[in-house]
């Protein structure tokens, strides 16, 4: 039960750069390995990875966290906080669905489904579901495909709970409150309602 | 109170540790490691003593078996309970099954069967019944006391996953089965034997009730032969270091376990709310017909699994789940904690102990009457363990792989479909008349994984259930499946999902039936997302993974190919044949997902083509070098890396190289294209919402997912407010 942390220095192992190099997809294999096997990881390794991830966008609004490949929740100066992509185009409240400020590409049959899968045989049936693509309204990257049937509400895939994950590492964030963790889509969407 | 307590019946000492657990937060109340800090080594070689008692269990008991599966592929589990049922050691092998062991020992316990007829050394004790927890009736468990000068010390336990369990359909886990009148033979908490022997009924049953008897009767003496060299280690373990001590010390290494695990989920993971949801459609309308009218249609079931992280507990909300019914989709406690310990170990579990004290860090919410808490005691039950690993390893691994990633453990994300093990169950008569029945079950032991954050999805890199298996021997399963000649093992070109970082590219078996006798039929199981994706998310742009299919060539000409030293050594080459004419055939038939059984003869093909794996990111963004390597290792064709990479590809000496300029133009016209065909998701959200309003939302079956989605309080009311409905609206 109890096995001693093998003679790494993870200082090394789990350096900066490191982990500069495996969330840009370039770190050797083996290396990537040495990662895995630390069986106590660094504690600091959320801090650290935020740091990296800060250095890799354009833009100043301090980065609180990660939510895909290229959108994050950050901080703006007026105190709230935004999903942004990495383009620069701001999504709003990180607690509404970030979907639901993407443009959005719909396939429903299967000819649509033959430009994005590539196995003809196991291609989905459109009596069943639909594909929804999420694009950036400012950079068109594709930031989250889902396959769901018509009418299923759009997946909030992640509501992060931000506050708790500084707490936990000694940095409370000053305007911390249980508001924070709430999902508040259906502010935006009963604003819709009333359009139709 | 604790443990010492002198409890009128195991169910009281159960309930004893659970309330002492709630109150104190530790198990049976240890805070601090008493026997650790007085010798720390003394500790350890006991531990090390109770680890190499189930690992030897495993390493000698498999060759008391038969089956492929258990010797090639080492498809067993032996695992030291605790009184109460607790996993503390568990060897390698299947390690989820070890999961299941306190289920069954709770249900022991609730039957009271420790009081009446009670137990004593040498009882052997079996149960594959998913109601009382098992994951399925193929994974039958054994467990025998553990008796120490009158003192219950603990239990040993095996379970491996049997080949045929003699059911309506043929195999290990059939493809229908909507009661549990028909889905094999399902024994209940069963005392099998005394004094080390079975009795002679039992080894009768196994002849009478499944279609692999001798199979299944060495398969059950296995088991029984690892829990008695565990049963009798332990013993050997309390005559050195006390009965009180052996106790004792066996409590404190779970605290210390839990502790660590709880610590881990704590430290290693962004709290928060996923959601993961995904469909599992069952295709039963026009095969039951008259016989169970009740089960004569289809379903798509709704998993809408949302897993809650924080301060170092973990909740599973099934809120929205599909009504049990008739099908063999209803999932029990045992399968789904068989699943979540698939994802636990690998993730969280890196020091010496298998265990099972992590489900004191788990919340569930799981509303009766649904396929996630049956209520109905007959709904068919073979996939249960399958949708405990649907929800608990593949559900839960990736909403795991984006908590870690999102915490910055990127190295940790690592997904790939938990279920889709392709497994093949068949039965026949040869031509002397001797019936036979078996399953195939040779794909869940290398699977595709998906991509990373970081890299590809590796290609036959996982397996789900036992993480240190392989395929096993071809050779070893063609001697249980006489009329199929394997004929192409091997990845299948452009069986992938793209992205920045693509899946694992996915496989292909295929045979020719030679020689069948008098009948030949073969079913396929466990091969989900039929006519859907493996889930509804795909991570961070890329696509959820695509299922399965199977190919059914009938009357081909291949056993005059065969002769000529000819055979197709891929899928892709298969179809080009039959394109050629050079492999002829009267029918060519697609099924996709589980297929019902379907009568084969001498000269037909069998291909299954067993899954892929979902991607990472936007394919626009994979890098160049990535799609040459594709390109000149065949995973993908030039077609493909056009259409969905927008790769501008050349050969050069019979080598693909991609120009990147032109790629880079193409790109920008895929983005454009993009800006072209979407629209605001305001107007998606109006259109979206006509359509559910005027319920246009496709089959029956998708009418009755959202039926009875929304007819769950919590759920309904997340669809209504999404769709800005009214209160009071019904699908």
């Amino acid at each position: 039960m109890k096995s001693e942390q093998s003679e790494v220095d993870i200082s090394v192992v789990a350096s900066k750069e490191r982990i500069r190099l495996i969330t840009e997809g370039k770190l050797p294999w083996e290396l990537c390995q040495q990662m895995m096997r630390l069986e106590e990881k660094d504690e600091d390794r959320f801090l650290k990875y935020m740091e990296v991830l800060q250095e890799r966008v354009p833009w100043k609004e301090k980065i609180l966290c990660r939510m895909t490949e290229k959108l994050y929740v950050v901080r703006k100066d007026d105190g709230s906080r935004i999903v942004k992509c990495i383009c620069g185009q701001e999504y709003g409240d990180y607690r509404i669905n970030w979907k639901l400020s993407c443009r959005i590409r719909v396939r429903r049959s299967k000819e649509e489904w033959r430009e994005v899968m590539s196995m003809e045989e196991v291609i989905p049936n459109p009596n069943l579901v639909e594909s929804r693509e999420y694009y950036c309204p400012g950079c068109f990257t594709r930031q989250g495909v889902e396959v769901v049937p018509v009418g299923y509400p759009a997946i909030f895939e992640i509501l992060p709970d931000i506050d708790l994950v500084y707490r936990m590492h000694d940095k409370p964030l000053e305007d911390e409150s249980p508001d924070w963790f709430q999902d508040k889509t259906a502010d935006l969407t009963s604003k819709w309602a009333k359009e139709v | 109170m604790d443990w010492r307590t002198k409890f009128d019946s195991l169910k009281s000492r159960i309930e004893a540790r659970n309330r002492i657990i709630t109150e104190t937060g530790h198990y049976w109340g240890i805070d601090k490691f008493a026997l650790l800090d007085e010798d720390p080594v003394k500790f350890n070689r006991f531990n090390a003593r109770l680890i190499s008692a189930v690992m030897a269990a495993r390493e000698i008991g498999k060759y008391v078996a038969a089956s492929p599966a258990a010797t090639g592929m080492g498809e067993l589990v032996f695992g030291l309970l605790t009184v109460e049922g607790d996993c503390m050691a568990a060897s390698t092998g299947l390690v989820g099954h070890s999961a299941t062991m306190p289920v069954v020992l709770e249900s022991f316990c609730e039957l009271g069967y420790d009081v009446n007829p009670g137990t004593k050394h040498g009882d052997i004790w079996e149960c594959n019944d998913p109601y009382y927890g098992a994951p399925h009736a193929a994974d039958c468990f054994t467990w025998v006391p553990i008796i120490y000068k009158g003192t219950l010390v603990g239990w040993g336990g095996g379970v491996n996953h049997i080949g045929e369990v003699g059911g309506m359909v043929p195999g290990a886990v059939p493809p229908i089965a909507p009661n549990v009148f028909v889905e094999g033979y399902d024994y209940t908490v069963t005392r099998s034997g005394e004094n080390d022997t079975f009795y002679p009924w039992w080894e009768d049953a196994w002849k009478r009730r499944t279609r692999a008897g001798e199979m299944n009767i060495l398969d059950n003496k296995m088991r029984f032969a690892g829990c008695g060299m565990i049963r009798d280690r332990v013993l050997e373990i309390c005559e050195e270091f006390g009965v009180e001590y052996t106790i004792q010390c066996m409590y404190e290494i779970l605290e210390w376990e839990r502790a660590t695990m709880e610590k881990r989920l704590q430290k290693w993971v962004m709290p928060g709310k996923y959601k993961v949801p995904f469909l599992q459609p069952v295709k039963y309308k026009g095969k039951l017909g008259m016989l169970i009218p009740e089960a004569n249609k289809n379903w798509l079931l709704h998993w809408p699994l949302v897993f809650t992280l924080g301060n170092g507990r973990a909740t599973y909300d099934f809120s929205g789940a599909s009504n049990q019914d008739w099908h063999h989709y209803n999932m029990y406690m045992g399968g789904l904690r068989f699943g979540i310990n698939l994802a636990w170990y690998p993730v969280f579990l890196i020091g010496e102990n298998m265990h099972t004290a992590n489900i004191y860090l788990m919340d569930f919410i799981r509303p009766p009457g649904s396929v996630a808490n049956p209520t109905n005691p007959f709904v068919g039950t073979p996939s249960s363990a399958v949708m405990g690993c649907r929800n608990g390893q593949g559900a839960m691994m990736r909403a795991l792989s984006k908590a870690l990633w999102g915490r910055g453990y990127v190295e940790e994300t690592f997904v790939f479909e938990a279920s889709d093990y392709n497994m093949y169950g068949m039965s026949g008569t040869f031509s002397n008349g001797v019936p036979w029945g078996m399953s195939n079950f040779s794909l869940v032991g290398a699977q595709h994984s998906g991509a990373r954050a970081f890299m590809d999805g590796g290609v036959c890199d996982a397996s789900g259930q036992n993480p240190e298996t392989d395929y096993g021997e071809s050779e070893d399963w063609e001697t249980i499946e006489p009329p199929l000649l394997n004929i192409i093992r091997g990845v299948t070109t452009d069986y992938c999902v793209h992205g920045k970082y693509r899946g694992g590219i996915g496989y292909t078996l295929a045979f020719m039936v030679n020689e069948p006798g008098q009948f030949f039929q073969v079913n396929d199981s466990c091969s989900m997302n039929a006519e859907v994706t493996t889930h509804c998310i795909g991570p961070s742009g890329s696509y959820p993974g695509q299922g399965h299919a199977q190919v059914y060539i009938k009357k081909t000409n291949m056993p005059e190919l065969i002769k000529k030293g000819e055979y197709p050594g891929s899928f892709r080459e298969i179809k080009q044949w039959i394109k050629d004419g050079k492999l002829t055939c009267e029918e060519y038939i697609i099924n996709q997902g589980e297929a019902p059984p379907r009568q084969l003869e001498h000269g037909d093909i069998y291909c299954i083509l067993a899954h892929s794996v979902e991607g990472w990111g936007d394919p626009v963004d994979r890098d160049l070098y990535r799609i040459e390597e594709d390109l000149n290792f065949d995973y993908i064709s030039p077609e493909i890396a056009k259409r969905i990479y927008s790769a501008e590809v050349v050969t050069s000496d019979g080598i693909y190289e991609i120009e990147p300029e032109a790629t880079a133009k193409a790109r920008q016209e895929i983005l454009k294209e993009r800006e072209k065909n979407s629209v605001s998701a305001i107007e998606w959200w109006k259109e979206e919402r006509e359509k559910i309003l005027k319920k246009e939302v496709g089959d029956e079956e998708v009418h009755v997912l959202f039926e009875q989605a929304i007819a769950n309080e919590k759920w309904g009311n997340y669809f209504r407010e999404f769709w800005g409905l009214d209160k009071d609206y019904s699908f």
